[in-house]
């Protein structure tokens, strides 16, 4: 098949319209720009950090904010966090620190371990009798790192690759185990700009399919090895991924429907629900939290008292 | 036709006797949902109606990775 606007091959279609990957490329960072600038997602003179995890999604959002940061007037520095899963995560560290050298970009890395204390291998050892999941433990100390290293790399805001079939996941997973600030929290820009402590997380990719992010990785030669994560099988987020893709193949654009009739109720519903949350710093390490002590601190209270109860 | 195949979650590169045209019949072949796959025909993107040759090399690479 060929592409609806020159005589090239066609590497992808949707809705009748058909690209080659000159077009697809064109076709791709459009819509990236006009999530930015609907979303009003990056100002002129901002320092973005990339929040990259060396798989193929968020290597392509560094590529692409790179690639266009004169033309936004933006610094782009990459951020990369190493839990310290033996066999996954260095895997795509390697790849990710050669990408950064040759596309000459500056790359932060930090690790659990020099962190917490533990790799989350180590932790989840430790925790192997409690009921944490790994995801839990990995997501609040993850996050918890993301907002600490943007303030000390005075980052404006952060940049997350997440595309749409994330955010569909993420928003049944939200309904599923019902966390509803969650749920009314999503879309493509969150948080609240100068808010003491929080730095704004943006998500350019956010109407891109996980499909799309793929080809346009691979037109520009970024080939990270394929890896998944070993904790995610037979996680639920692992299950409904499948099973919404189940359905995609039998509704094609049922990602798409359901992410636009979100943002459309989100502001209804907003209005409605939201609680004003009353923010406090965390007694051990000062982090913003809605809580006395944040839970990436309880969390290493709990390994730090199992450790020391077994020695 | 034979063709040489490259799953990338296989990580190995084989030869596969294939008995269909396209790579749409391939994927289907292979038990592979088209929208989680994409195919590269000879180190080219191609859409899942592309007709595949005798001694093509055909890598698929999964949409869905990572954590």
């Amino acid at each position: 098949m060929k592409c609806s606007f020159c005589d090239r091959d066609a590497v992808y279609c949707k809705n009748d319209i058909c690209y080659c990957e000159k077009h697809f490329i064109e076709y791709f960072e459009k819509k990236a720009f006009d999530t930015i600038k609907k979303y009003t997602l990056i100002d002129e003179g901002e320092r973005i950090g990339v929040a990259v995890s060396g798989g193929k999604d968020s290597i392509s959002l560094l590529y692409f904010l790179n690639k266009h940061s004169e033309n936004l007037g933006i610094e782009v520095v990459g951020i990369h966090i190493d839990e310290g899963i033996k066999g996954y995560r260095d895997i795509l560290t390697e790849y990710l620190r050669n990408f950064a050298k040759k596309n000459n970009i500056y790359l932060r890395i930090f690790r659990f371990k020099d962190v917490f204390g533990y790799t989350l291998d180590e932790a989840l050892k430790i925790l192997k009798e409690t009921s944490i999941k790994p995801c839990t433990i990995c997501g609040i100390w993850r996050r918890w790192i993301m907002n600490k290293a943007a303030r000390e790399l005075e980052l404006d805001k952060i940049a997350t690759a997440h595309n749409m079939n994330d955010e569909v996941q993420t928003l049944i997973l939200n309904v599923l185990e019902g966390n509803f600030e969650d749920f009314l929290r999503s879309g493509p820009y969150v948080g609240i700009k100068n808010f003491d402590g929080f730095v704004p997380r943006i998500k350019p990719f956010y109407f891109h399919t996980e499909k799309e992010t793929m080809i346009y990785a691979l037109i520009n030669g970024i080939r990270a090895p394929f890896a998944e994560c070993p904790y995610i099988v037979g996680q639920i987020r692992h299950i409904v991924r499948r099973k919404l893709y189940k359905i995609e193949n039998e509704l094609p654009g049922f990602h798409e429907t359901l992410l636009y009739n979100y943002l459309d109720l989100l502001p209804k519903i907003r209005e409605k629900f939201r609680k004003k949350i009353v923010i406090n710093r965390c007694k051990i390490c000062g982090e913003p939290t809605s809580r006395d002590i944040c839970r990436a601190c309880e969390l290493k209270l709990k390994i730090d008292n199992i450790v020391s109860t077994k020695k | 036709m034979k063709i040489k195949l490259f799953v990338e979650r296989e990580g190995r590169e084989r030869e596969y006797e294939f008995n269909g045209s396209t790579v749409r019949d391939l994927l289907n072949e292979l038990g592979f949902p088209e929208s989680e796959f994409i195919v590269i025909v000879n180190g080219k993107i191609v859409l899942s109606n592309y007709k595949l040759k005798e001694g093509d090399y055909v890598e698929i690479v999964d949409v869905v990775s990572g954590g």
